[in-house]
C-alpha cells in the first residue's frame, strides 16, 4: 500500500514536470522492457524500435493516469501492448523485401549492397546534424531566458488547424516588424497587444499560445538560421512550384 | 512532412514540423538535429468526465422534475365544482379528483363546512358527505334540490365529472331529493365581463377578467 502511494506520488510529480518524467521512466525501465518481451516473444535490444514504442506508450500512460481510476502498472501495460499492436499493423512482418547482402546471381558474388550507389554523404551529413543540434541547443538556452522548455511550447502548440494559422499570421506579421522581435528580446515579454492589432488575430488567441509565440518569434531573431530554414522549406517548395 | 528533432527524453522526442507545429512524438532512437518523415504522435489523455459531480446533477434534476410533477397533478387546481343545496359550497379539485379546496359562497354555505374535514377525499366523498351534513343540518329535505356546476378548461373532464357526480349523489341520496346540473352554468367562460377582442361578443374561452372565480356574480 505504502509502495503504491510512492508510485502516485512520483506520477503526479512527473506529470508536471519532465525531468522526473525522465526519471520514472528509467526507473521502470525493467518493466517496460518486460510487457515488451512478452509482446515480442523475444528478448530486445536497447535500441530496437519496439522498446522506444513501449517506452512511449509508458509515457503516454503515465500522463493519462488518474489515481482514482485504479492501479497504473496494468494501464501500463495495457497501453504498451496496444501500442505494440498498431506499430505490427504499420509494419507487416510479411511484406515481400530485398536483402542488401543476398548475392546477385550465382556467378555474380557481388551482393545488391555492393551495386547501389551510395548517395549519402556520411560525413557532411555528420556536420550538418552537429551544427543543427548546436543551434537547437542555443534556442533552447534562449528560450530557458523565458523560463520555458521545449516540452512546454509543445504542450502549449495550437491543436486545431485553424489556430495555428492565426498565431502564425501573428508571427508574419511580427517577422516584417523587427522592432517587436527586439522588444521581446530586450523586454522579455510578449507584445501581444501590437501583435493582435496589426495582424487581427484576436487577443485571446494569442494569450493561449502565449508559451508557443514565445518560441516561434524567438526562432526569427538572430541566430537561429538552420530552425528558419526548416520552417521556410515548405513556403520556398510552395513558391517554387507555382 | 519533414520534421526536425528538438529534444530527446526517455519517453518522448519534441519535434518542428515545416508549419511551425511543436509535437511531442515517440522518440524511436533519435538524435537532437536529426530530420525525420515518420513519427508517432502523442495521444493526449482525454479529458475526464467527473461522473460523480453530473451524477449529483442528474439527481438533483430529477428531484426537481419529481417536484413540479407533484406539485403540478397534486396542488394546482384542476377544476371546480359547486353544489348549490341551498348551502352554496365551491370545491376545488385536482388533476387526480382530490379536492383541494372547499369554500362556503354564503353563510350557509360557510356553516356547513365549519368542521368538515375534505383533506385526502375524492370529489365524490366529499360530495356525499356534504348531501348528507346537509340533511342532517336540516337544510336538505325530502324534494330538495342539489344543483351540480362543473367547471374546467377540459371539456371531456367537464362532462364526465358532472355525469359521474350527478349520478353518484342520485344514488347515494336514494333519488329522495332532485340531483341536477345547473343549465346555466356552462355559459360562464364565455359570460364574463370582458369582451377581450371589442367585437360585441366574448366568445373565446379565455377567463380574462382575471378574479379567482368565473362565475356571473
Amino acid at each position: 500500500m505504502k509502495e503504491l502511494h510512492s508510485i502516485v506520488l512520483q506520477l503526479r510529480q512527473a506529470q508536471q514536470d519532465p525531468q522526473a518524467a525522465d526519471d520514472f521512466i528509467e526507473q521502470y525501465l525493467p518493466f517496460i522492457r518486460s510487457e515488451t518481451a512478452k509482446c515480442t516473444g523475444r528478448p530486445l535490444h536497447e535500441t530496437e524500435d519496439e522498446l522506444s514504442i513501449a517506452m512511449f506508450a509508458f509515457y503516454e500512460a503515465m500522463m493519462a493516469y488518474r489515481s482514482d481510476k485504479g492501479a497504473f502498472l496494468p494501464l501500463a501495460a495495457v497501453a504498451i501492448r496496444n501500442r505494440l499492436i498498431d506499430l505490427n499493423r504499420r509494419n507487416p512482418r510479411h511484406r515481400p523485401s530485398l536483402s542488401l547482402d543476398a548475392p546477385q546471381g550465382e556467378e555474380d558474388s557481388r551482393t545488391l549492397a555492393d551495386t547501389v550507389a551510395d548517395t549519402d554523404d556520411a560525413l557532411s551529413s555528420y556536420h550538418d546534424r552537429a551544427a543543427t543540434a548546436q543551434e537547437i541547443e542555443e534556442f533552447s538556452t534562449s528560450l530557458a531566458a523565458f523560463s520555458l522548455s521545449l516540452t512546454e511550447v509543445a504542450e502549449n502548440c495550437p491543436q486545431q488547424e485553424r489556430t495555428l494559422h492565426a498565431c502564425m499570421a501573428a508571427v508574419d506579421y511580427a517577422k516584417h516588424q523587427p522592432q517587436l522581435l527586439e522588444q521581446l528580446l530586450t523586454t522579455g515579454k510578449l507584445p501581444i497587444t501590437q501583435l493582435a492589432q496589426g495582424s487581427g488575430t484576436p487577443r485571446k488567441t494569442l494569450e493561449r499560445h502565449r508559451k508557443y509565440l514565445v518560441a516561434a518569434l524567438l526562432a526569427y531573431t538572430n541566430g537561429f538560421e538552420i530552425i528558419r530554414g526548416h520552417l521556410q522549406a515548405v513556403k520556398r517548395r510552395e513558391a517554387l512550384e507555382a | 512532412m519533414t520534421y526536425l528533432v528538438m529534444e530527446c527524453h526517455y519517453g518522448y522526442a519534441i519535434v518542428l514540423d515545416t508549419q511551425g507545429r511543436y509535437l511531442k512524438v515517440a522518440n524511436r532512437n533519435y538524435l537532437v538535429g536529426q530530420q525525420v518523415t515518420d513519427v508517432i504522435p502523442f495521444e493526449a489523455p482525454k479529458k475526464q468526465i467527473n461522473t460523480r459531480r453530473w451524477a449529483n446533477i442528474g439527481a438533483f434534476a430529477a428531484c426537481l422534475c419529481m417536484v413540479v410533477s407533484l406539485w403540478l397533478v397534486m396542488l394546482l387546481p384542476f377544476g371546480t365544482v359547486r353544489l348549490q343545496i341551498n348551502p352554496d359550497v365551491l370545491l376545488t379539485v385536482n388533476r387526480l379528483n382530490f379536492v383541494i379546496k372547499a369554500e362556503g359562497l354564503n353563510e350557509d354555505g360557510k356553516a356547513l363546512l365549519q368542521g368538515f374535514d375534505y383533506h385526502r377525499m375524492k370529489l365524490p366523498q366529499v360530495s356525499d358527505a356534504l348531501a348528507d351534513r346537509a340533511t342532517a343540518e336540516g337544510y336538505l329535505t325530502e324534494d330538495g334540490v342539489i344543483l351540480v356546476t362543473v367547471s374546467c378548461r377540459n371539456e371531456q373532464w367537464q362532462a364526465e365529472t358532472e355525469a359521474a357526480l350527478v349520478a353518484e349523489l342520485r344514488q347515494h341520496m336514494n333519488d329522495t331529493v332532485t340531483v341536477a346540473p345547473n343549465a346555466e352554468s356552462h355559459q360562464q367562460w364565455a359570460d364574463d365581463d370582458w369582451d377581450d377582442d371589442w367585437d360585441g361578443d366574448d366568445d373565446d374561452d379565455w377567463d380574462d377578467d382575471w378574479d379567482d372565480d368565473d362565475w356571473d356574480d
